[in-house]
């Protein structure tokens, strides 16, 4: 049965990510007056882009870090206890195990960019790596946050100790911080420094066609509906039924509603620059260890 | 008299024997290799069966052992193995490196390099097994320190050399005073073991002891490289010295000093009615000491533009982990509640693990930036790149290296930087300063993947080295080749099977008596409280839940690799063809020297917010 | 303040011999000839009486005297006054002082011809290649009469050109050719250390389609109006305009007042156009394309406006000599009005979006800094020198058409960045809409919309006009020819000063205002490359004959 959630949770996210992003593109349309394109765009995108000739400009370095990329983020969310059900993976990692393989993720589309010895993709690396550096901490003192709670570092208690009860001053904080913090995470104005297009032509792709491309955006498509599902899951407790299928489908309306905001920030905001960009990541990081202060000393 | 130290003493004759013959044979320089190499991995044999013999068989008590005129103590109990042990591994290593290594330096004889390494050797040697603070630890000191001072300085016709390897040789002989001067103002006279020690600073009052304690701390804090001392040497003395030196003198001369501080406050404090320690000062001290080391020596690392100098202030960023880890664990079983010392003796682990893990993986980085160095003859990270291809070999053992040490999960550098960060921020909820901790310290770790994503990528990906080097690139021979390889498959091992490692090193800790913890180690069972979980690690702490922190490298690396099987898969789905083409820089200008993004232009946002840390990069 | 006899007399006295005509063609024309040595004196003398350097005219005059011609073209934007600075150098020496060293803008026009007349200029900072593709032979110099106007040298392998040394330390970023930034070819070389801008060098001109060669040779002036138009493809209205109206100057023709005011109209609903396109594209580069569609949605109606009176969205081909070519019914007159009102209502919605928008301000505050002093040292115009508190604005001090008789304010701000200009830009389009409904209000009833002609057009007159572009100023220069042609035709389209004034902008900025600066400018590279002949690297477009390419785009539905 462990294994079986297991599987499903990763068949989730594997097969509803384009969705996801799909509505993310309808919605910036309707709010900048377009048609858009249709929901299920996505999935024709990835399919085409798969078939296309792949152009080469780098090693083999090049051609690994797509799936270096994919898979990464795949073991992340294979962990995950969606619904509030733990799978079967699990119990074989901790918050660190997934930060650090979510700076994994991060780290294979550096390796692609360096390898593809491109300008403007190392400038786009460059600016990929900072904003790594300073947003991780944000994630990181999120699951804290909620391990201080559950006193465990287990990624399941981490994440339900909202549902457990205590939401407190410092859960309230942290939630801010993450929703400020959020863009960033899924690389959306006004953070969509790396990728850029008017300066830097999608930065650490510029050099990615066919398949590779594909493996790249299904990326960032699972890797954005990581972070909303994260969101929900510690953030947004709204109900626990103990019936997998039901608390699934209750968290799946919630990650929608979070794309439903990451819309709307990103139509609604210019994109920012590097250094700007820094001091205020700077700003979340100070803000989110007064939340984890808060939360050591039970507030 | 145990056979062991009789096997020790003869392991250092035989080190001592080398250094008189091989450096006639030093016109020869393949031969002097080779015989340096013999002498030293037979010596290392010796010292190996040894460590095994303490760390697996039985651990031994101080002894009192007569060489020439002088008696000296000697302690080889399971802990001081440990070090031996990674002394001596990293010892053959380099010295089987060395024999192709040295070959490039054609205008430099080598009679004083293999005059000095086994001396080097035998004074690392010598200092985790003598057990004094006086008459053996200075023989053991000078010896270390002199003959690195040596071979540090090997290019010597180059000034700045000289002038680096001065600096090093004048602050290691102001720590030799430091802690000789902590050892006699506890009292004690020449030749004394630091069990006598611990018993007269069990009468000392007010002052004194902190003194004591300081000043060890600040010599042994100096070796170690912990902020701001570190900075004043160690990136000089490590980035100018041989590569397979430099491997020595980050990956394992530096833990002498870990080894000293651990020894000190571990073992030298004294339980009487009249003494209090203060191991919540200390540790305090200790790890707030290294969170700035490992925070400042990073940030420092990031800025570097020339390989080794990258991996030198990497290392002081390492060894502040370390450092932290003491500190954290000193603090933590020095507390009242279980919790605490629980997690305390598991951070302790931690740290011995990491002892571990950067002694291989930082030596292996060393090594193959020596290996770049010789086939292209510049360690400045701007003329480098695109050595992937012509270098495969090196290139794959650098990727891993530079993985593990980022903290990659199933790589070795994961298992004990959670160890760390893990404990830290499990003794949140009775120490909130101690997450705080835990958060920069994963916080940098971050900036580690940065320095190593710019190590690995301006090196061996990216483009350059066509314009920046003016000769031809090819992969370096296989004797430099092996001892890498086998430093990488070490380095995997450690990152697979972490839960192996828990247990001998619990064990070692458990098995050498007289310390703080070797106590706590066998009454609060902490084999008990570490599950194992596919080779991986499970910690349940008493106080936390039962599941209170995992780590099992063996199957994440098994779904990792079940996904990238389907992302492979997914590639090959659609049949596409692949086609070569140049970079594409918006049509009218080609790649070249001056169309490359350089390393001084990487991370500049983040530079800039960090440039208070130090350590900037001149033009 | 002086007069245009101060600045006649002025003249005289101070260079004396140097001076060797005056000519007083209208009280807003003057046209000085001197003597080539002393070129550079007599520029630096005018620009101390309070000259604004515009342009020059460089022309073959070989088959008449022997010489090839040289015209620096300046205004006196407080009097309201042009002066032409006539001179020439024989063709066996063609050599004269740069003005360069001390009128930085000249730095274009005179190397202009170098490639194209083949006239050297001492002392010159940056003698490089500008217009030809680096590939061209060496000695050709296509303006020259005896270069037939299809020449197609062959293409030549391996030949690059040597941008500026990139300071040491910096890499380039090379932005262009292809490049989202920029919507047509170019190429910026930035001098980057980290994401800070050293320096920058440019190589453009990539699209020269040989216009002013063309027209010279094969055209005639009522055809010309038409080529005019698609210099560029926003602001074709002021071509034709510029082109018409000083050809109308030179020949001394009258139009009537209704075709000035028509004129007035298709001009301003050119420039609403054009600022809204162009706020959208601001919007894009800084990647907020919430406000690239919306303005985008605004523009739309002006679109339509344009097919209503012209019959066409865009590219109207309503203005010739003589006048215009539809008029302005008083049904038409009423959707005017109807769309212009909604679109100053949408309009003010946006206004207020951007000027809250704390991220824009982020963005655009302190970017692409310039100071008033520079500014004006490299003749920058148009909402890029008003953004930088140079109040000049050509409709005002220079009026033209039915503009002596609009009331509009000409805003001006001192933040010296891109916010300024954005802020100008938006302002300016609510003046349009003041000025096109005072045209519709005051507009006479009467009078041919198309003047004829009662005589040829005389000979060897000159004709220099400036018309407010919505980028700024448009100066165009003609010599009347013999064959119902013009002898020579110079453009300058705004972008050609400002794009000058880009390293200016980019210097210390960041990586990710380059777009956003040179945005900012409204680049239009089309309008500044009009020139000759047919660019080489795209000869493979040759090969497709017209019947082919116009089959190719009927199919294409």
């Amino acid at each position: 049965m462990d294994i079986l959630i297991a599987v499903i949770n990763v068949l989730i996210f594997l097969t509803l990510a384009p969705l996801f992003e799909g509505v993310v593109r309808k919605l910036y349309a309707k709010v900048q007056s377009r048609m858009g394109p249709p929901i299920i765009q996505p999935y024709y995108d990835l399919l085409k882009l798969l078939g296309k000739e792949t152009l080469s400009a780098g090693n083999w370095a090049f051609r690994i870090a797509p799936m270096m990329a994919l898979a990464s983020i795949i073991t992340a969310v294979s962990l995950m206890p969606l619904g509030y059900t733990p799978g079967f993976l699990t119990q074989y990692g901790d918050i660190i195990t997934v930060i650090y393989l979510l700076t994994l993720g991060g780290v294979s589309v550096l390796l692609g960019a360096l390898s593809s010895k491109n300008t403007y993709a190392m400038v786009g690396a460059s600016r990929e790596m900072v904003t790594i550096i300073m947003v991780e901490p944000v994630l990181a003192m999120t699951f804290i946050l909620g391990a201080l709670k559950a006193k465990s570092l287990a990624i399941d208690a981490g994440m339900m100790s909202s549902l457990n009860g205590s939401y407190g001053i410092s859960m309230v904080l942290m939630l801010v911080v993450f929703l400020m913090a959020l863009q960033a995470f899924v690389a959306r104005q006004p953070f969509d420094i790396a990728e850029a297009e008017v300066e830097i032509m999608e930065g650490p792709f510029i050099e990615y066609s066919g398949p590779g491309l594909a493996l790249f955006k299904y990326y960032m498509m699972i890797k954005q509906m990581f972070y909303a599902a994260l969101f929900v899951a510690v953030f947004v407790p709204l109900i626990y039924t103990g019936y997998y299928v039901v608390d699934v489908a209750v968290q799946l309306v919630e990650i929608l509603m979070v794309f439903v905001l990451i819309s709307l920030l990103g139509s609604t905001n210019p994109r920012l620059r590097i250094d700007q960009a820094v001091k205020y990541y700077a700003v979340l990081i100070a803000v989110s260890l007064v939340a984890v202060g808060l939360t050591a000393y039970g507030i | 008299m145990s056979d062991l130290y009789g096997k020790l003493i003869l392991a250092m004759a035989i080190l001592l024997c080398s250094a008189v013959v091989v450096p006639f044979t030093a016109e020869k320089r393949k031969l002097a290799g080779w015989l340096n190499f013999f002498f030293v991995a037979v010596a290392g044999a010796i010292l190996l069966s040894i460590s095994y013999s303490v760390i697996f068989v039985k651990s031994l008590p101080t002894q009192l052992v007569s060489v020439g005129p002088l008696n000296i103590y000697f302690l080889l109990d399971a802990f001081a193995g440990f070090f031996l042990g990674i002394i001596a591994l990293m010892a053959i290593v380099s010295a089987f490196y060395s024999i192709e290594y040295m070959e490039h330096y054609d205008d430099y004889g080598l009679r004083s390099y293999y005059g000095n390494y086994p001396i080097f050797v035998l004074g690392m040697a010598a200092i985790v097994t003598v057990d004094d603070l006086s008459t053996g630890f200075t023989i053991a000191w000078q010896a270390m320190t002199i003959t690195s001072y040596f071979l540090v300085r090997f290019e010597h016709r180059k000034p700045e050399i000289v002038r680096a390897a001065n600096k090093y040789l004048f602050l290691m002989e102001l720590a030799w005073v430091f802690i000789v001067a902590a050892a006699f103002i506890a009292g004690t006279s020449m030749g004394d073991s630091i069990h006598a020690v611990t018993r007269s600073l069990g009468g000392a009052h007010g002052a004194v002891p902190y003194l004591v304690y300081g000043l060890i701390f600040l010599g042994f804090g100096f070796k170690a490289a912990v902020f701001p001392f570190g900075q004043m040497w160690l990136p000089d003395a490590h980035s100018i010295a041989p590569s397979p030196i430099s491997a020595l003198l980050s990956g394992v001369m530096i833990k002498t000093g870990v080894y000293g501080i651990i020894r000190t406050f571990f073992w030298m404090v004294p339980h009487t009615e009249t003494f209090h320690f203060s191991g919540a000062f200390w540790g305090a001290l200790i790890a707030s000491f290294g969170v700035v080391t490992l925070f400042i020596g990073t940030v420092q690392s990031m800025k570097q533009s020339q390989s080794k100098r990258l991996l030198a202030y990497s290392s002081i960023g390492q060894i502040g982990y370390i450092i932290f880890g003491i500190g954290a664990a000193l603090f933590m079983v020095n507390a009242e509640s279980a919790t605490l010392q629980m997690l305390g003796l598991i951070a302790l682990v931690g740290v011995i693990y990491h002892v571990l893990n950067h002694a291989v993986f930082k030596g292996l980085l060393f090594l193959t930036s020596g290996s770049v160095l010789y086939s292209t003859g510049t360690k400045d990270l701007n003329k480098l790149g695109g050595l992937i291809n012509l270098m495969p070999v090196t290139a794959v053992v650098a990727g891993i290296a530079s993985l593990s040490i980022s903290g990659v999960p199933s790589f070795s550098g994961f298992a004990s930087k959670w160890t760390l960060v893990s404990t830290s921020l499990l003794a949140g909820g009775e120490a909130p300063f101690l997450v705080i901790f835990g958060i920069i310290a994963l916080f940098t770790s971050a900036v580690t993947l940065s320095c190593y994503v710019k190590f690995f990528g301006m090196t061996f990906t990216s483009a350059g080295a066509e314009w920046g080097v003016g000769r031809e690139i090819k992969e370096v021979p296989a004797g430099m080749l092996i001892p890498k390889l086998f430093l990488t498959a070490l380095c995997l091992l450690q990152g697979l099977i972490p839960f192996f490692y828990f247990r001998t090193i619990i064990g070692i800790f458990a098995d050498s008596g007289g310390s703080l913890v070797s106590a706590a180690f066998r009454n609060m069972h902490v084999q008990d409280h570490v599950f194992n979980s596919a080779m991986g690690v499970s910690v349940g702490i008493p106080g936390l839940s039962s599941v209170s922190s995992v780590a099992v490298p063996a199957v994440l690396l098994a779904v990792f690799a079940a996904a990238f099987a389907f992302a492979a898969f997914l590639r090959r789905a659609g049949g596409s063809k692949e086609r070569e083409v140049p970079t594409w820089l918006c049509g009218y200008q080609d790649l070249h020297d001056k169309t490359r993004y350089r390393d001084k232009s990487m991370f500049a946002a983040l530079r800039n917010l960090l440039y208070w840390t130090g350590g900037n990069v001149k033009e | 303040m002086p007069g245009i006899e101060e600045i006649k007399n002025g003249l005289k006295k101070k260079f004396k011999d140097a001076v060797v005509a005056v000519e007083e063609q209208s009280p807003t024309r003057l046209f000085v000839d001197i003597k080539s040595a002393k070129v550079r004196e007599i520029s630096n003398g005018i620009i101390a009486m309070g000259a604004r350097y515009l342009v020059s005219v460089g022309y073959d005059n070989i088959s008449r005297d022997g010489t090839l011609g040289m015209i620096h073209t300046f205004g006196f934007d407080r009097d309201g006054i042009f002066l032409a600075l006539r001179t020439s150098v024989p063709e066996s020496k063609p050599v004269m002082d740069s003005i360069t060293p001390d009128i930085p803008n000249a730095g274009w026009s005179e190397r202009e011809y170098m490639d194209l007349l083949g006239m050297k200029f001492t002392a010159h900072p940056k003698p490089k290649r500008l217009i030809l593709a680096d590939d061209w032979p060496e000695g050709v110099h296509p303006l020259r009469k005896d270069i037939p106007w299809n020449l197609m040298p062959p293409a030549a392998e391996d030949v690059a050109y040597q941008l500026d040394e990139c300071p040491e330390g910096c890499s380039i970023i090379p932005v262009g050719p292809y490049h989202p930034t920029l919507h047509e070819p170019a190429h910026f070389a930035v001098f980057v250390d980290g994401e800070t801008i050293k320096g920058s060098d440019y190589r453009g001109f990539m699209t020269h389609r040989g216009i002013e060669k063309l027209c010279q040779t094969q055209l005639t002036y009522n055809e010309i109006p038409f080529v005019a138009e698609r210099i560029c493809g926003i602001c074709g209205s002021v071509h034709a305009a510029t082109y018409a109206q000083a050809v109308e100057l030179a020949a001394g023709i009258r139009i009537s007042r209704r075709a000035e005011y028509i004129r007035t109209i298709m001009l301003e609903i050119e420039r609403i156009h054009s600022h809204l396109l162009w706020l959208g594209v601001a919007g894009h580069l800084i990647g907020f394309d919430t406000v690239f569609m919306q303005s985008w949605r605004i523009r739309e109606p002006i679109m339509w406006l344009g097919e209503r009176i012209t019959g066409n969205r865009k590219t109207y081909g309503m203005i010739v000599i003589g006048g215009v070519r539809r008029d302005i019914t008083p049904e038409i007159k009423e959707d005017i009005l109807s769309v212009i009102g909604k679109v100053e209502e949408e309009l003010l919605t946006v206004k207020k979006a951007i000027q809250g928008d704390s991220a824009i301000h982020r963005r655009t505050k302190g970017v692409g800094y310039v100071s008033t002093e520079d500014t004006m040292l490299w003749s920058l115009v148009g909402p890029v020198a008003r953004a930088r508190n140079v109040d000049i604005d050509v409709r005002r001090d220079f009026p033209y058409a039915a503009y002596d008789e609009m009331k509009f304010d000409v805003p001006v701000f001192d933040s010296n960045d891109v916010w300024a200009t954005v802020l100008v830009r938006l302002l300016e389009t609510f003046e349009a809409i003041k000025i096109i409904r005072q045209c519709l209000d005051k507009m006479p009833n009467d009078g041919p919309i198309l003047t004829e002609l009662e005589a040829p057009i005389p000979p060897l007159r000159h004709g220099l006009m400036a018309v407010e572009a919505p980028r700024g100023e448009a100066v165009h220069y003609v010599i009347t020819g013999e064959e119902n042609a013009p002898d020579r035709w110079r453009v300058r389209a705004p972008t050609y000063p400002n794009l000058q004034g880009v390293p200016l902008m980019l210097l210390g900025n960041q990586l990710a205002d380059v777009p956003i600066i040179i945005g900012s400018i409204d680049p239009c590279f089309s309008c500044t490359d009009r020139m000759e002949i047919v660019d080489l690297r795209s000869g493979a477009a040759k090969t497709a004959s017209q019947r082919e390419l116009e089959e190719l785009s009927r199919n294409k539905r």
